[in-house]
């Protein structure tokens, strides 16, 4: 049974859509990836879940998100205060500016479980303590009344998602998780959230450019590019075999996909700039096998292979292709 | 602020148009019709004013405001907005003076030291540092007790304390010019080095002394006022703003429009000064608006 | 390094500035024109007294030697006479020394509790006719000559209302305290407005941060997130904003001072200055100038305890 249900998701800026008709279904303990470049609208995507958009300027514009039996775009500021941080967590792309430099690490960690549950001082202090020791923060007890500046750039990321799980949501949205971090730093991290979801049951939801990650740690994919979903299904048939022209050019830019010493391939010409987007297919002033059709209709969300789903006039005949 | 005071203002916009100043900002407009009217206030003074501003009449001392008198009349008789209109001359030239001083000196010993460097950039540093570390009014109040009150003595310490803030400013700017490329290439054509100073790099530099002056004369116009106010600036009967509420402070439980409108008049113009200030920082880029 | 270790080392630092201080009050008072003993001692001088103070200040010897004789002095706590009280300079600084430190750290809480409810009811509704009328007060309040705005206070809250004293300092401290709201009034009025000015700008951009941001995800309520995050941020730069300000501080205490009959040391400097006594108008200078040294070496030690990241 799915934990969090997202249909028909629309964001505006003012009359302008950014994002369109987006859906996501994402189960207990499932690891979910939404891949795009920057400007695909991931990234406010997840802020709309949390209803977090900055609302002089974002809003959203129509759809449902339906978490355990819940609409939360129904829900008041004070019961949305009650799903943030309790039901679902959220973790930054750069741990550095998302930590406030001021304050202990510790009672960073300890402030919701201080407010949501009106934890005492000492209470919240020990959680605090129980979640470093979590995320594989070593000597935590120690740790716990450090600043950030006083921890490296994987132990804060570590330290946010301590944050993060501090009143033990089911649900963890890690928008670019380790797109700050170093290589190495990158794979203990993406470790750790695979780690807390065995442990824990947590379902998370990926958001990344990086199909590397996907690879690493992802159950399924929702490919997004311009403001609207060009794919969907479990990773494994996606990374093998894509159904939109847009993944699989994704899949070619990766390192280690080309040979080696030879150039690494980019896709052609620039992303759409948000709420300029062309007609019909949003991809085809880029895409390889664009015709005529494609810059006439749109094309729908249709089945293309088993439980997959591409927006592409082709699907059939990639597929024909591979 | 109406429409029609920002049309009204428009003959003013035309006159920065010469200046270069087209585009001008609604604070750079506000602030300059401010301190142009004051400066109006202050030439014509002699037919403006209705009464004498020194001449005592005592027959309508301490007069609330009337017809006759709009602002009242002080403990002599003296009609209060004559006086705050000779004032005009007095604290507008406080201001505008006791800038000018220090502005040179300034600049001029900030610019050198940060192109010379060396001893004479470390020794200028020195004293900077000691000058910096005195309450700024203080230092200028002793200054005034050696030489003795008066207006004379207020310029000289404001030129004596207050030069720091610009050798700081221009130094600084000096310092980054100084590296740059079309620096090197005045040095490579074999120019002299105060040509270079003076006609290639001060040039560039100014505009931020300039702003930082407008916002100076706010203060050196309080200053003066204060020290005129403490009896140790402009001395009585000379009508000026300070030494009008020093003068009236005697009289605030029966006659409050002496002290008042001196005050609203410093207020007003300082006030045109800060707009000013804003607004130039404003246009050459210099601060957030 | 430990991050406090500056509170040993800075001392050290500052030894030229407190020396270019002590050159500076001796030329001070060497420059003025006259016969010096006749400027220490006023015109009713014995002859044994004459000599006594030449002695005392070298005053037959060469500059460098006087100078000398002027450091020995100061460090044995000797600043000379006052002409006008018939007392040495020194205690008749402490007994000033009261109101106005109490004028001084009045008025930089009371510039606080103005400020920080200000700069953030405009940051929280920015945009708005609060906003702009608290921005037209922050403009306008920089140009308000606190001389003046005192004797305002003092028309509104002394004479019309009757509510708190017209001048001078009580016995009792709650008297002394009851004596103080308006000296203290006027000058946060001005100091609150550049404070506000600067506080609202940082906490626009707090408000807007990441970590705000981080913070809300906590589903902390808006007024939590403003508490604990913001405003703690914002501060940190008012602390140095403060610091910067401290010699307007003082000289604008100064002229408070006169305003409401102080007893404090700004009242003592100006009477010295219209009696010619000049050894008096020395000190005080040279204690304001230690003073503003000082409190910027608070100011650095607040912005080190306030700010964990900062190391100086």
């Amino acid at each position: 049974m799915s934990l969090l249900i997202v249909r028909n998701l629309s964001i505006a800026a003012g009359e302008r859509l950014l994002v369109e008709e987006v859906d996501l279904d994402l189960a207990e303990g499932e690891v979910l990836g939404l891949v795009g470049e920057s400007g695909s609208g991931k990234s406010i995507t997840c802020r709309a879940l949390m209803r977090l958009l900055p609302h002089d300027q974002l809003h959203i514009a129509g759809g449902s998100v339906t978490l355990k039996g819940r609409d939360l775009a129904r829900l008041d500021e004070a019961e949305m205060r009650k799903v943030r941080g309790v039901e679902i967590g959220m973790i930054f792309q750069n741990p550095s500016s998302h930590l406030d430099p001021v304050m202990r690490i510790g009672d960073q960690i300890a402030e919701s479980v201080r407010y949501h549950e009106g934890a005492s001082t000492k209470e919240a202090r020990g959680r605090a303590v129980e979640l470093l020791r979590q995320v594989g923060i070593p000597d935590p007890v120690r740790r716990v009344s450090a600043y950030p500046h006083e921890f490296s750039g994987g132990m804060r990321q570590r330290a946010m998602i301590a944050v993060a799980l501090a009143c033990r949501p089911k649900l963890l949205i890690a928008d670019e998780p380790t797109t700050a971090l170093d290589v190495t730093v990158q794979a203990q991290v993406l470790r750790l959230l695979l780690d807390l979801r065995d442990r824990l049951g947590l379902a998370i939801l990926l958001v990344t450019h990086n199909l590397g990650v996907v690879a690493q740690t992802c159950d399924s994919l929702t490919v997004m590019y311009a403001g609207r979903i060009m794919e969907r299904g479990p990773k494994r048939d996606l990374l093998r075999a894509p159904a939109h022209p847009y993944t699989e050019a994704l899949l070619k830019c990766q390192p280690g996909s080309a040979k080696p010493a030879a150039q690494l391939p980019a896709i052609p010409g620039q992303p759409p700039l948000a709420g300029a987007f062309p007609p019909g297919c949003r991809f085809h002033p880029r895409c390889p096998r664009v015709a005529d059709i494609c810059r006439r209709e749109r094309p729908a969300l249709s089945p293309a292979q088993g439980p997959r789903v591409a927006a592409c006039h082709f699907t059939s005949a990639l597929r024909a292709a591979s | 602020m109406s429409v029609e005071a920002l049309s009204r203002g428009n003959w003013l916009a035309r006159g920065f148009g010469a200046l270069g100043l087209g585009r001008a900002n609604l604070n750079l407009r506000l602030g300059a019709a401010i301190i142009v009217g004051w400066a109006l206030i202050a030439v014509f003074a002699p037919w403006i004013a209705p009464y004498d501003p020194i001449t005592h009449n005592l027959a309508d001392k301490l007069q609330g405001p009337s017809l006759l008198h709009p602002l009242g009349t002080d403990n002599f008789g003296r009609d209060i907005l004559s006086r705050v209109i000779y004032g005009a001359r007095i604290d507008l030239q406080m201001g505008v003076l006791g800038v000018l001083f220090p502005f040179l000196i300034g600049t001029t010993l900030g610019a050198i030291a940060g192109y010379a460097g060396g001893w004479v950039d470390i020794l200028l540093m020195r004293i900077l540092d000691v000058v910096l570390a005195f309450p700024f009014l203080v230092l200028m109040l002793a200054i005034i007790a050696i030489l003795q009150p008066g207006l004379t003595s207020f310029y000289i310490a404001l030129a004596l304390v207050g030069w720091v803030s610009y050798a700081r400013l221009v130094r600084a700017q000096v310092l980054v010019l100084k590296t740059s490329d079309f620096v090197t290439a005045a040095r490579s054509l074999g120019f002299g080095r105060f040509r270079i100073l003076f006609r290639h790099i001060l040039p560039n530099c100014i505009a931020g002394s300039i702003v930082f002056s407008m916002s100076d004369v706010v203060l050196v116009v309080l200053a003066g006022s204060s020290i005129s106010y403490l009896g140790l600036g402009v001395q009585p009967p000379t009508a000026e703003w300070g030494v009008m509420i020093a003068e009236g402070q005697n009289f605030i439980t029966t006659a409050w429009w002496i002290t008042t409108f001196p005050g609203l008049a410093i207020v007003l113009m300082a006030f045109g000064f800060s707009l000013l200030a804003d607004g130039l920082a404003e246009r050459f880029g210099l601060r957030q608006p | 390094m430990h991050r406090y270790a500056f509170i040993l080392t800075r001392p050290l630092q500052l030894i030229p500035v407190l020396f270019g201080i002590s050159v500076l009050c001796f030329f001070l008072v060497k420059s003025i024109p006259g016969d010096p003993v006749r400027l220490l001692l006023g015109t009713k001088s014995t002859p044994e007294a004459v000599a006594r103070i030449r002695a005392q200040y070298g005053l037959d010897e060469p500059l460098l030697t006087q100078y000398i004789y002027f450091l020995k002095n100061l460090s044995a706590g000797e600043m000379g006479h006052s002409l006008l009280y018939k007392m040495p300079v020194l205690p008749l600084i402490a007994e000033r020394v009261v109101p106005t430190l109490m004028l001084v750290v009045g008025s930089v809480l009371l510039t606080l509790l103005i400020a920080v409810p200000l700069a953030s009811l405009a940051a929280l509704k920015r945009g708005t006719a609060t906003d702009h009328a608290i921005r037209g007060f922050t403009t306008a309040g920089l140009g308000f000559p606190a001389f003046w705005l005192g004797i305002m206070l003092i028309i509104v809250f002394s004479v019309k209302l009757g509510l708190f004293p017209v001048a001078g300092f009580g016995e009792s401290w709650l008297s002394k305290l009851h004596h103080m709201v308006l000296p203290c009034l006027t000058v946060a009025l001005a100091l609150s407005a550049i404070v506000t000015r600067n506080l609202r700008a940082s906490m626009i951009a707090e408000l807007a941060s990441d970590h705000a941001t981080a913070a809300r995800a906590k589903g902390l309520p808006e007024s939590w997130v403003f508490r604990r995050h913001v405003l703690p941020n914002s501060l940190i730069p008012t602390i140095n904003l403060l610091a910067i300000n401290v010699g307007w501080l003082i000289g604008g205490s100064v002229v408070v001072e006169t305003v409401f009959s102080l007893p404090g040391m700004g009242q003592l400097l100006v009477r010295a200055i219209f009696t010619r006594d000049y050894m008096v108008v020395q000190g005080v200078t040279l204690v304001f100038a230690c003073a503003t040294v000082v409190l910027n070496f608070v100011a650095d030690l607040l912005t080190v305890a306030a700010d964990p990241r900062v190391k100086i």
